[in-house]
């Protein structure tokens, strides 16, 4: 961040409540310390953030640093989350909540300002890729750790998952935490057998790394994704996609990039950026990967120029990773 | 329903259900130089007492803030007003989370408690926190003779860190795990309790999934207990496990029978729930709990509440 800048603090921030459909959102709009450049940045959050001030109160460090930028920024909770109204069930990566991120800048047009950079992680990123896909006035989308592939576990078989997840997948979802606890659930341990002995079974007949990718072919990757990427491109909106080395998402986005992906990125052109960290983007589970998100997307915002508004070139430094359409590791 | 942004204090926002004609109303108050950023929830006829809600810490604050907005709204509906606040250095309030410590919080809990005084006059306020707060809250009610609803609670700091820490290392492990089954080269050791102490004391914060752990506040709660918070003001208390098991654990049994050989009159409830404070569940799952379990939790709270602030009146 600029050391030149002053970053906003609550005095420069207003609650508001809002309607969507039929529930109340809440949100905070944090206004420009600088000259305003008339664009408001909206952070969405991810799956697994339940109020909208982000792991560590990272949304509010994005809102109050980008504000001393001339941005105004707006984070709020979604309904059924933190102060909004309403219930949430299980979400599906899929159906994002494009109508409560239509109802938030809605609110923000009604105070003047008529374009918008969103950016999210994980599911806040196929969140903010959706609604730039439908949203007037979106001028550019920032996505950290975007899911590609969409899961819909309640309604896959063990058998389909035993070909969508990798050898290195069903590890990494085994240990997670949150996988521990079901453990001593015995539906849930016959389940993770269940995929096992799939795994195996299509191990043995070597069937594996085309199991992996169906194929040869793209089809485990969302439609929905790439439908929205593609309406993005054609809408002239810039984007940029953080992917964590750590992360399965990485993987996927990487390996998918051999089609429909990779065609739609050569087609964007300059319009995407990919920018590859060391760690795991998803969750922003450590402060050292927090800071250095903040970092490269204070450096891409303000290096987006006359897209958002800025008359000159701020600034753009991204620290330790490097953007490229590749997606190499440089640092 | 009926929204309102109020032009002329730009720092405040309100909306009401029309239905109940409960107002909720969003706001920063405190300090000029840190802010607090808080929510009320107001019923709409004079309230007959009021309730401050102190949030747990780290990820058990976020974690557990639905079910604090569901009780704020479930206690309005029983005539009760609500204030809930985030820590200056947490959430959306001012301040620095290395400038976080017991004494701050404690400050923090006490200016909600004038904010809701100020705002709806009511005469009796009561606490409900959770984990850890529980410290905080049991320190703020002393000075306000009130009673206290404690969700989960830490009996004293020390375990409440040691929880804290045990939750690094466990996610040290699955790390180690994960980077051993893939073959993704050498592993760090190990932490132990101890090389975690260390650790925080020598670069003044621990980073536990993303959250600051930060050696002020970790020396500020050094050696308080629930008990010694408390004061000597006998006041009724409400303790409410959350957990499968349908007994009262070891400690808590322990917790109530000093509480109540010091002259509290505790109350305790057992409710489903409270699991994977600082592991929780993701994706599909992100409903966070079952509504059965939020319901029994807000069931049992606000029966207390009423009964403890209305039925014993003011």
């Amino acid at each position: 961040m600029g050391a030149e800048r002053r970053h906003a603090t609550a005095d420069d921030e207003s609650p508001l409540f809002f309607e969507s459909s039929r529930e109340t959102l809440f949100g905070l709009v944090t206004h420009p310390t600088a000259p305003p450049v008339g664009t408001a940045l909206v952070v969405l959050t991810g799956a697994g953030q339940w109020m909208c001030a982000g792991r560590n109160g990272i949304s509010v460090r994005i809102c109050r640093a980008v504000a001393g930028a001339g941005f105004h920024a707006m984070r709020f909770d979604y309904h059924g989350l933190g102060d909004s109204t309403g219930t949430i069930g299980a979400l599906d990566l899929d159906e994002p909540q494009v109508e409560d991120v239509e109802a938030a800048t809605n609110a923000l047009r009604r105070q003047g300002i008529e374009r918008f950079v969103l950016m999210g992680t994980c599911f806040g990123a196929r969140t903010a890729l959706s609604s730039a896909a439908r949203i007037p006035g979106v001028q550019a989308v920032a996505m950290g750790a975007i899911p590609i592939k969409d899961l819909n576990i309640a309604h896959v078989t063990s058998d389909r998952l035993s070909r969508g997840w990798s050898r290195g997948s069903y590890v990494r979802r085994i240990l997670r935490p949150s996988a521990i606890p079901r453990m001593f659930n015995a539906h849930r341990r016959q389940f993770y057998r269940r995929v096992l002995r799939a795994k195996w079974q299509a191990f043995r007949s070597r069937d594996a790394q085309e199991a992996t990718s169906h194929g040869g072919e793209d089809r485990w990757v969302s439609r929905v994704f790439l439908d929205d990427l593609e309406t993005v491109i054609e809408r002239g909106v810039k984007m940029l996609f953080v992917l964590g080395t750590a992360d399965d998402s990485c993987d996927k986005f990487q390996r998918a990039r051999r089609w429909r992906l990779g065609e739609a990125l050569e087609r964007a052109g300059s319009l995407a950026e990919v920018a590859i960290v060391e760690g795991s983007v998803h969750g922003l589970t450590s402060i050292p990967i927090q800071d250095e998100f903040t970092e490269l997307l204070d450096g891409w915002l303000c290096g987006l120029g006359g897209a958002v508004g800025l008359g000159t070139t701020h600034d753009h430094r991204h620290s330790r990773m490097v953007t490229t359409q590749e997606g190499a590791l440089d640092p | 329903m009926s929204l309102t942004m109020d032009e002329h204090a730009p720092v405040q926002a309100s909306w009401v259900e029309t239905s109940t004609g409960i107002r909720e109303m969003a706001s920063f108050f405190g300090s000029a130089s840190e802010r607090l950023f808080g929510v009320m929830h107001i019923p709409p006829a004079a309230p007959s007492g009021g309730v401050v809600v102190c949030s747990p810490l780290y990820a058990e604050f976020a974690r557990n803030y639905r079910r604090e907005v569901l009780l704020g709204r479930a206690l309005a509906e029983r005539g009760i007003a609500v204030q809930r606040f985030h820590y200056r250095g947490s959430g959306h309030s001012d301040g620095q989370p290395g400038a976080m410590t017991f004494a701050s919080m404690v400050g923090d809990a006490a200016a909600a408690v004038d904010r809701l005084v100020e705002e709806t006059g009511v005469r009796r306020v009561a606490f409900v926190a959770t984990r850890w707060a529980a410290l905080v809250a049991a320190a703020a009610a002393a000075r306000y003779d009130s009673p206290l609803s404690l969700w989960q609670p830490s009996a004293d700091s020390r375990t409440y860190f040691l929880e804290v820490f045990r939750a690094k290392q466990f996610l040290e492990m699955v790390f180690r795990a994960k980077q051993l089954l893939e073959m993704k080269g050498k592993t760090a050791d190990q932490s132990s309790v101890g090389t975690l102490m260390d650790e925080l004391r020598r670069s003044e914060c621990l980073d536990i999934a993303g959250y600051p752990i930060r050696l002020a506040m970790f020396e500020s709660a050094e050696g308080r207990t629930l008990l010694e918070e408390l004061g000597t003001r006998t006041r009724p208390i409400l303790l409410v496990q959350m957990s499968r098991s349908r007994q009262l654990s070891a400690g808590y049994a322990v917790l109530t029978a000093q509480l109540e050989g010091a002259g509290f009159r505790v109350e305790t409830r057992i409710v489903p729930g409270g699991d994977g404070w600082w592991f929780p569940r993701r994706g599909r799952d992100r409903e966070q709990d079952p509504a059965a379990d939020v319901a029994a939790l807000l069931g049992a709270t606000t029966e207390w509440l009423t009964r403890s602030l209305v039925g014993e009146g003011s």
